[in-house]
Formats: C-alpha cells, sequence, structure tokens
C-alpha cells in the first residue's frame, strides 16, 4: 500500500448554456427547499451584478455569467448534494438552454518524498526524450482526451505537478458532454455520476501504478 | 489597520477574486457603482461608502476611499496562477466512509436507516441506527420514512488538531407544485402507455 | 429424448433478494432478480452468461412477480441484454394507471435505494428494446406445449381481479403519500398481487409462490389461489411464499394441494431487526416436509471485506453500530430430466439445507 495520500480535492460542475444570473440567488435557493435558509442568510462572499452571480456557502460556491454556470465544492463529503443541488435547480428551470456539461474531480495527491513525485513526473512524460530539446526539461502539464463516439463530447485527463501542496502530484478527469437542454443534462448527470466518480479514483490509481517506478 | 497616505493597503492578498468578476472588471472603464459592490463583498464595508477603481499595469487593484482621513484599502486582484490552485479550507471533512441511507423508520430518539457505501463500490445494504440528536435541527423535518440522506464519517482538521466526525445531511429536492407533478406523471404515463404491451 | 429441466433460486447473502431460473430443454425462464453483493451484477445474468445461453434467443420469458426491490434489483440487466423475443411477462396490477402515476412521480436517479429507480430504468430499456411486454391474472395459461414427447404447461395462479383492485387503490394512495420529493417508497406492501406461477411438466408440479401473503377475503390472497382453475394438487415442488413467513402461509393449500414431503425452497429476508423467516417458521414448515432448502443461512453474517479494519475502528470509536454487510451468495439447483422428474440437488455459495 502506498504512503501517499490524496489531501486536497475538488468537484466542479459546470454547464454552458443561456442563464440569467440573477435568478442564482441563495434566498431563491432556500425558498425552493434546495438549501438550508440558515445557509442562506450565511452566504459570504455575495457579489450579484447585472450579468454576475457569485457567492459561498460553507460546502460549495456558485458562479454564474449569461453563458457558464459554475458550481465547486473542496469538500467530498458533499460531492453528492452537490449533485443534487444542481439537479435540483434545473429541474425548476427545466427550460434553461444547454450546449455543454463538464463534471471535473480534481486531487492534489500528496506523495511521502520529492523523488516519488519527480519519478511518476518523468515516466509520465518520458523525459528522456525531451532532453535532447531541452536542458532541464520538466512536467509541466499533461492532458490525454479521448472523445465519445458521435460527438457526444469527450473525457479527459490532466496530470500536473501540484502548486498547490508539497510533493504533489495534480490529477483532474473531466466528463464533458455535448446536451441539448436541462432535462439531458440531468438525466446524464445523474446516471453518469457514478461512473464518473469511480473513474477519477481508478485513474489516479493507474498513473501510480504505471509510473511510479 | 494602518497605510501610508496614498498608498495601497493591501486588504489580505489570501482574497483572491473571483476570475469572473475579474473579467467583469477588466472590460469596464472605472465604474463607482462596480467598485462599492465589490468593495461591500469582499471587504466588508459600509454601503454608504465611496469607492474608486484603479487598474495597475500588472494586477487590478480596488481602493476604497472612505474618507480623506482615514487610511485607504484596497484589495489586490490576482490572475489566478495555474489551473490546479484551489485553496484549502480548515474545516473540511475527509470522509473515510460515505453512504446514502434511506430512512425506514425512526422514534424521538433515533432513525433506523438501510446505508448504501458509497466508497465501496457496490449495491449491498448495510442497517444503522443513528441518534437524532446527530441530525441537524434544520433537517429534522425531512426524518420521514422514505427520506434519503448522505452520511460521511472521516477526519476534520480545525485549527491544527485533526478529529473525528461525521455529517449527516438529507437531500433536499424542489419544492413542486401539484400541476407540476401531474405534468411529470402525463409525461411518464404516455412513454408507459408506448410500451410493446400484448 | 432428452428434455433437460432445472430450477435454480437464487438469493444473496445479505439475506435480501430472490429470483428463480427455469431452465426447459434450451429455453429459460428468468422470474425475478437479485445482485450479487460483490460485483454488484444481476445473479441470474451471471449465472447465464457463464453457461454460454444468448439471451436474445433463449430466455422466452422474463417475469417480475411484484416491484419489491428484493426482487427486482438488477433486472433492468436482463431486460437490456433481452430482444423482442422474449415476452415479459408482470403482474396485471402493474398495467394500471395508478402504477404508471406512482412511477411518475418517483421518476428520478438521485437514489440508489428504492426499486421505484429499478423499475424506471427498465420502462426506458422496454421503450429501448422494444422488448414485449404481457400482464398476466389469475388463470392465465402462459404456454402450452409438447418437447420431445412431453407435455409442458406454464399457467398464472395468481393475481385475482379482486387483489389487484386492492393493489390498485393502494397505489392511489402511494401517490398521495409519497408526492413529496424527498421521500421513497419504503416497505411498500401489499404483496397479494405477486403474480404465482405453476408449471407443469406431464404429471409433474412446480408451484413458485413468489411473495404472496394470506388475506382475510376469500378472493385475494392464497385463498382466491385455492379457487383457481388452473390449480393442479399434487405439487412436488414449492418456492415457498414471502421467505417462508406465516403470513404466506395457507393451511388449505399447504394440507390439500402440496404433496407429501415434496421439496420446499426459500429465500430469507433481512431488514433493520426483522428476519424472515423465523425460528417459528422454520418449524412449521418442517412439519410438512424434511427437504427444506434455503439460498443462505441467517445466522452466519459474513464480515464487510471491502472496509479497511482502520475504518471500521474509528466508526466503532465514533460509536457507530454498522451491522455487517454479507458479500456471498447461494444457489438451490435442482436438475432433473423431463420425462421422468426425480431431482439432483445442488448446494452452491451459502446455500444450505435446514
Amino acid at each position: 500500500m502506498n504512503p501517499e495520500k490524496i489531501e486536497l480535492e475538488r468537484l466542479s460542475i459546470v454547464l454552458i448554456g443561456s442563464f440569467n444570473p440573477k435568478i442564482f440567488h441563495p434566498a431563491w435557493l432556500s425558498a425552493n427547499g434546495l438549501i438550508r435558509s440558515s445557509e442562506a442568510e450565511t452566504a459570504e462572499k455575495m457579489f450579484i451584478h447585472n450579468n454576475v452571480s457569485v457567492f459561498e456557502l460553507d460546502w460549495m460556491s456558485i458562479n454564474v455569467t449569461p453563458d457558464r454556470f459554475t458550481i465547486n465544492t473542496l469538500q467530498p463529503a458533499y460531492y453528492e448534494i452537490v449533485r443534487d443541488l444542481v439537479s435540483g435547480m434545473f429541474e425548476i428551470l427545466e427550460h434553461t438552454p444547454m450546449t455543454a456539461m463538464g463534471v471535473n474531480f480534481e486531487s492534489h495527491y500528496g506523495m511521502s518524498k520529492p523523488e516519488r513525485l519527480r519519478s511518476v513526473s518523468n515516466e509520465i512524460i518520458d523525459i528522456k526524450k525531451w532532453e535532447s530539446i531541452f536542458d532541464k526539461p520538466e512536467l509541466n502539464s499533461l492532458s490525454v482526451k479521448t472523445s465519445k463516439p458521435e460527438d457526444l463530447g469527450y473525457y479527459l485527463i490532466r496530470v500536473e505537478e501540484s502548486i498547490r501542496i508539497a510533493n504533489g502530484l495534480y490529477i483532474q478527469t473531466n466528463d464533458h458532454t455535448n446536451i441539448n437542454s436541462a432535462k439531458e443534462m440531468r438525466e446524464i448527470l445523474l446516471s453518469n455520476w457514478k461512473r464518473d466518480f469511480e473513474s477519477h479514483y481508478i485513474a489516479i490509481d493507474k498513473i501510480l501504478d504505471t509510473y511510479l517506478k | 489597520m494602518s497605510a501610508k497616505e496614498n498608498q495601497p493597503f493591501y486588504f489580505n492578498d489570501d482574497i483572491e477574486l473571483n476570475p469572473v468578476i475579474r473579467d467583469l472588471v477588466d472590460e469596464s472603464q472605472p465604474d463607482p457603482e462596480l467598485s462599492r459592490l465589490i468593495a461591500q463583498s469582499f471587504l466588508g464595508v459600509k454601503r454608504d461608502t465611496k469607492t474608486q477603481l484603479f487598474i495597475d499595469e500588472s494586477e487590478t487593484t480596488y481602493f476604497v476611499d472612505p474618507s480623506d482621513s482615514e487610511p485607504i484599502e484596497g484589495i489586490v486582484v490576482k490572475k489566478p496562477k495555474g489551473s490546479n490552485e484551489l485553496k484549502v479550507r480548515n474545516d473540511t471533512l475527509i470522509p473515510i466512509e460515505k453512504w446514502e441511507g434511506v430512512v425506514t423508520d425512526f422514534s424521538t430518539e433515533s432513525i433506523a436507516a438501510n446505508l448504501i457505501s458509497v466508497f465501496s463500490g457496490n449495491s449491498t445494504e448495510e442497517v444503522a441506527t443513528i441518534p437524532l440528536d446527530w441530525i441537524s435541527d434544520e433537517d429534522r423535518e425531512y426524518v420521514k420514512k422514505g427520506a434519503v440522506f448522505y452520511w460521511s464519517v472521516g477526519f476534520e482538521t480545525f485549527k491544527g488538531q485533526r478529529k473525528r466526525t461525521s455529517m449527516i445531511r438529507f437531500r433536499r429536492l424542489p419544492n413542486f407544485s401539484k400541476t407540476h407533478i401531474q405534468a411529470k406523471q402525463k409525461e411518464f404515463k404516455s412513454k408507459f402507455d408506448g410500451l410493446n404491451w400484448k | 429424448m432428452a428434455c433437460p429441466i432445472e430450477i435454480s433460486i437464487f438469493g444473496n447473502g445479505s439475506a435480501f433478494g430472490e429470483s428463480v431460473l427455469i431452465r426447459i430443454d434450451s429455453n429459460w425462464i428468468v422470474i425475478d432478480s437479485c445482485l450479487n453483493p460483490g460485483s454488484s451484477k444481476s445473479l441470474p445474468l451471471e449465472y447465464l452468461n457463464g453457461l454460454g445461453v444468448d439471451l436474445e434467443t433463449q430466455v422466452k420469458y422474463l417475469v417480475a412477480t411484484h416491484w419489491h426491490d428484493d426482487h427486482i434489483r438488477g433486472l433492468s440487466q436482463i431486460v437490456e441484454k433481452c430482444t423482442t423475443n422474449t415476452i415479459f411477462a408482470v403482474s396485471a396490477a402493474l398495467r394500471a394507471e395508478e402504477f404508471a402515476n406512482l412511477l411518475g412521480i418517483k421518476n428520478q436517479k438521485h437514489t440508489n435505494h428504492t426499486g421505484v429507480n429499478e423499475l424506471c430504468r427498465i420502462v426506458d430499456l422496454c421503450h429501448e428494446t422494444r422488448i414485449q411486454i404481457k400482464a398476466y391474472q389469475q388463470d392465465t395459461v402462459m404456454e402450452k406445449y409438447q418437447i420431445d414427447g412431453n407435455n409442458i404447461e406454464i399457467s398464472v395462479l395468481s393475481p385475482s381481479s379482486q387483489s389487484i383492485m386492492q393493489a390498485l387503490k393502494k397505489f392511489a394512495l402511494f401517490n398521495r403519500l409519497f408526492m413529496d420529493p424527498n421521500r421513497s417508497i419504503v416497505n411498500p406492501s401489499p404483496n397479494h398481487y405477486s403474480m404465482v406461477i405453476q408449471l407443469k411438466i406431464n404429471d409433474e408440479v412446480i408451484i413458485l409462490g413468489a411473495d404472496l401473503e394470506n388475506t382475510p377475503g376469500n378472493d385475494t390472497g392464497w385463498n382466491a389461489i385455492n379457487t383457481s382453475k388452473q390449480l393442479e394438487t399434487g405439487c412436488r415442488t414449492f418456492k415457498v411464499a414471502h421467505h417462508g413467513s406465516s403470513n404466506g402461509h395457507n393451511d388449505h393449500f399447504w394440507e390439500f394441494v402440496l404433496a407429501e414431503n415434496f421439496t420446499a425452497l426459500l429465500t430469507p429476508w433481512k431488514r433493520g431487526g426483522r428476519f424472515i423467516p423465523k425460528k417459528t417458521d422454520v418449524e412449521r414448515i418442517k412439519t410438512y416436509t424434511d427437504k427444506v432448502f434455503i439460498t443462505c443461512d441467517p445466522e452466519k453474517p459474513q464480515k464487510n471485506r471491502m472496509r479497511s479494519a482502520k475504518t471500521d475502528k474509528v466508526l466503532k470509536e465514533l460509536e457507530i453500530n454498522i451491522q455487517p454487510k454479507y458479500l456471498r451468495y447461494g444457489q438451490v439447483k435442482l436438475t432433473g430430466e423431463a420425462s421422468d422428474l426425480d431431482w439432483d440437488i445442488e448446494l452452491l455459495g451459502t446455500a444450505k439445507m435446514i
């Protein structure tokens, strides 16, 4: 068993479409029973302007502009709750036009020693091959993508050295789906959830198994 | 708080202004209303405070200029450093086990629930009795037979102390009107009737 | 000429779930489904796949006796593999508008718990696969044919029309009770609209009792079966109804329809602190026959191997009492030859003779 562990995680769900930012207000969420009323009252960093809505609760933050909706949580205990919140909001706003959804899981994986991190980052980009081009090459960012059939979207994995934690490896998995409606978004979000969640952790295991020499 | 006159006081450089707002500001010309809103939202500055916006070459800086006699406060808006930048919260619960539960019974003291582990990745059920006082007062109205909840057990780091903790939260779906539900039923019924019935 | 017959009953070790498979020559009937707790795959599907059965051509009937979680988990995985060659047989109560409305309210994929989700998924898949669906009630013959000189007859003994009426009233009540989107349906009685199937192979009678319960009225539950025109006496193989519980027992049926020392097959059921069959249930069954087989032993839970000891320790320190999870499952497998049915009985996994 590896001594390494995940030190920091985030889920973000991004929707591309046409939104009316002003609707996305904590009081609206609480009036519809989607969050606790005390949470609506204590929302922080609230900024609701003509074309922007931004606010934070203890367990999530929301950003909305006319073409993009983003919700984040750094608390793994709340992943399903954030998912349900997105589904609930767009069950109410079921006629919101939407074209794409991204479900992103990010993990900062703390390595026990700098050498172990170096070992993964060197292996993953096959560092020897780069030494003929650069003097001291190092991993900046690697992203690998696979397309879904019929222009449905893609899965993407991004690997970087973490800039948040010491000796950390940053791994992001992104499930991007092209969609036609809020209804379709909800169906896909709910039915692919388990797979998206599990495949993130499977990806981490596989990357470490393959590249940690 | 003190700052030299006419020098921006970097209120707290940990406040990284949301990129969404930063973009909004970059596009605008100095806009007192916007500066006031930002100052209010992020610095807790009072509503009637006069503010002024200033755009620096490298970074964008907002000034709050309350009056001549008081120091100038500001906030530095940094560009995001990279795609993997996340801010750590102190009170993050790192779960070692997480379940989706459904209430099968309850009394004034506890709830009985069926649980499916989210982490174990299978659908086998477990059963637990949970004291009612583990459930937030604001979620008590959700305690009914059939109610779905999420339960995480793990560690929370608070002020450097790591302690075991548990968090229960009931699922909240929108409160829909009867008409809305009936419309959903109708939609489903037409699909149901359209099956290959013999 | 050979016409192999098999009856296999599956149940998982968490005492939650039941499924029966019937093989007649090279064709199969799948009755209900439950999950392999280790793989989360449908147990009957895994078994059929293991045998190399072609689901598209060899599964003649897929039966959902009733809609409770413990009988329909994983059924969607089977529907997904079937085509229009298969008939999906359901209790006539499930064809009704009241039932569709109930599903319409609960048609949401948020939760892993309720059988309703599985049903909604099944409806979606039935839409895609265009599998044939037929609603059955008492005294219908599903199929009657000859194979290699053997007479085969499959008929439906339940639900009676009165049981269906009662079920519809209950569905209408649920429609009101579960309007609240945050509640999923738990413990949804009644069981007496369950489909009970009788299989007759030459003179040999096999009855699969599903979860049918006894009711006070003469025209519902087991009392209604006793008046069924299709009912044959001298049944030597019986899938005991409702996990052997006392409310699944009907004196007249057990005295006059079941043969002496018949083969009793059952699966246990457990939820919270409740468990069936109880000790008294087993004693009662044993007064009728010595040949009682159950898919798992209720008294021997398997430890949850999916969770680390470290996690278990933390749960214990927080005084969280989680009952152990069960990862195994059992199968009682009866095989024989149609022309002379004398069962060979195999007990697999956690299955045992009581």
